[in-house]
């Protein structure tokens, strides 16, 4: 088998083996440059084929430097060929497999890699559906990127993506795909936060009992934000999730250290606790000039606990700007024949047939 | 930014005008933000100025309050793309439970423009329209409706993302954003000759084109609800 050749490409190692065919290392005879070559053999119709030809059509809408580019795509007798970019580097999975669990850091860090390249498919018109994203299908290229391999399962939505039969991973895979319903986006997002699940937990999702871990079981190594959202993500109910791939990198962006959310939250924790310390030296002071013990003014005492509210207020404005980003308002225009407050959908107006 | 605009929002021969439209403008940090907004409620939908009121008004809130931090730190489009899909997502799922529970099918198009210095983005879901006049005239947007009815609108059905587009102002320039209403019977040379920016000088020139182009859609046989706006930008 090292020696054979199909169409201009020698065949030099087998790379895997999935269900829709075999990948090899390949090398074009002419050019001498090495590519992947995805092979499925068969009837000319047979389900196989079939599949890399829609693969080979969805690499070809794809424009983006971390999904390989698609070469060339040929049929033969007994055999569909498709050729596409080499990414030689390491498997996710081979790297969760050795370093999972990871620290929250370096999770979330790589999350947001994946979200990029998947969000980049959902806002694709109509938007493409990946439906079996697992670690295995992401590549961690030499040069230090993400690439995202294996269109074979992805799906061009359009209304009311059927999915054309059971597909995906379990464990990985959301509940309505594996029991055949329509998916969408937020299919993906359930299998991405599966992915971050096991980055978490150390717990690969593909191996019994076959479901990733949610927020609540991850116990206190992960943050309370983070927890929360994974939750959300991994909820059964499509509707709860974030929608896409991009709303779920926005909202991870959000549990970053350094983010503008970050910093509100942190501001909002310290105003909570001058408070508190205010009170405290109010009781403190109460408490030593009714025992009769010589105390300070009480202004002195005050102005010590009014201190970090100062100081926040000078170490906020170091990070980024105060005040409102509006500066004025010139043209606030509504025309609508719309009844009831603004903002708000009537209870009662609308008569029921 | 914008110099001037012009409004237009007539029933046609309708009982009642289902479209629903908004135009904001403010001075931020990061440099004047406009934001024009046409919805046209679904023609033959019950409560179809309910869907597009509230869109607008929902809209009107996202403009003042959640745009501005998608603006901080300088332009990014993504950032507000994923901003308004966010909101669109929330306003989507509350008018498709709000139908569910009434036994109503509130459903709207939305045709939106993004004007921030010398840049626009356009968002599109449904079958209205948004042109850029200058030398000639181009649509910002890609209809989506084929003649046999909308495909998807926010309210009813699953969400969508919406279309954008972006691209730069330079010279002098104008949008019109338009309803459905003002799209069948018309064409892209009614507008042009009507409102191309070498016509129009000021603001009531510009109202009265938008008039008469409403005149020349009704001998046309045009009897649909008809809305319009018109930003001419410096």
């Amino acid at each position: 088998m090292e020696d054979k050749s199909i169409g201009r490409y020698r065949l030099i190692r087998k790379l895997g083996e999935g269900g829709q065919g075999s990948v090899w290392l390949a090398e074009h005879e002419g050019l001498h440059t090495f590519f992947a070559m995805k092979l499925a053999y068969g009837e000319k119709d047979c389900s196989e084929r079939l599949i890399l030809r829609r693969e080979s059509e969805r690499m070809r809408e794809l424009e983006d430097r971390r999904i390989p580019y698609l070469v060339d795509f040929f049929e033969e007798e007994g055999l569909s060929a498709l050729v596409m970019e080499y990414v030689d580097g390491l498997n996710l999975e081979e790297y969760l497999e050795h370093n999972a669990p990871l620290s929250e850091k370096e999770a979330s860090e790589l999350m947001l890699g994946l979200c990029d390249i998947v969000a980049c498919l959902h806002e694709a018109q109509p938007p493409i559906i990946y439906r079996d994203i697992k670690p295995s299908n992401f590549m961690l290229s030499e040069s230090g990127g993400l690439r995202l391999l294996d269109f074979g399962t992805a799906l061009r939505e359009s209304g009311q993506a059927q999915t054309g039969g059971i597909c995906g991973t379990p464990g990985y895979a959301a509940p309505e795909q594996l029991k055949g319903k329509s998916c969408h986006a937020d299919a993906d997002v359930y299998a991405l936060a599966a992915v971050w699940s096991y980055m978490l937990t150390g717990q690969d999702p593909s191996k019994p009992p076959f479901h990733p871990l949610h927020g609540t079981e991850c116990g206190r190594m992960v943050s309370r934000a983070s927890r929360k959202l994974l939750d959300c993500c991994l909820s059964d109910d499509p509707v709860r999730r974030p929608q896409n791939a991009a709303a779920f990198a926005d909202r991870l962006m959000q549990l970053r250290p350094g983010s503008e959310a970050f910093f509100r939250r942190l501001e909002a924790l310290l105003y909570r606790m001058s408070l508190w310390l205010l009170i405290l030296a109010a009781c403190v002071l109460i408490f030593f000039r009714d025992k009769g013990f010589p105390v300070p003014e009480a202004e002195t005492g005050l102005g010590l606990a009014i201190l970090p509210v100062l100081a926040w207020g000078l170490i906020r404005d170091c990070f980024y700007p105060s005040g409102s980003f509006i500066l004025s308002r010139n043209l606030n225009i509504v025309i609508t024949e719309k009844k009831g407050r603004k903002g708000e959908l009537p209870q009662s107006s609308v008569k029921i047939p | 930014m914008v110099l001037f605009y012009s409004v237009l929002h007539e029933k046609g021969g309708r009982m009642k005008n289902e479209d629903s439209l908004a135009l904001h403008r403010c001075e931020t940090r990061a440099g004047d933000l406009t934001m024009a907004l046409v919805c046209d409620g679904m023609g033959g939908e019950q409560a179809g100025e309910l869907a597009s009121g509230y869109v607008v008004e929902r809209l009107s809130v996202w403009f003042y309050d959640e745009l501005p931090e998608s603006l901080r730190g300088g332009f990014n489009r993504g950032k507000i793309q994923r901003s308004l899909q966010r909101a669109l997502f929330r306003i989507h799922e509350e008018l498709r439970h709000y139908g569910h529970e009434h036994m109503l099918r509130c459903g709207t198009t939305l045709t939106m423009l993004l004007l921030l210095d010398h840049r626009y983005i356009s968002f599109q879901c449904g079958d209205s329209m948004a042109y850029r006049l200058g030398r000639a005239i181009r649509g910002v947007v890609k209809s989506q409706g084929d003649g046999s009815g909308l495909k998807h609108c926010i309210g009813i059905g699953r969400f969508q993302n919406p279309q954008m587009r972006c691209g730069r102002m330079s010279g002098r320039s104008a949008f019109l954003l338009l309803s459905d209403g003002l799209t069948k019977k018309l064409n892209e040379r009614d507008y042009f000759s009507a409102l191309s920016p070498a016509v129009i000088k000021q603001e009531e020139d510009a109202g009265r084109a938008l008039r008469s182009l409403v005149r020349i859609a009704e001998k046309r046989g045009e009897t649909d609800n008809m809305s319009a706006l018109y930003l001419r930008c410096g």
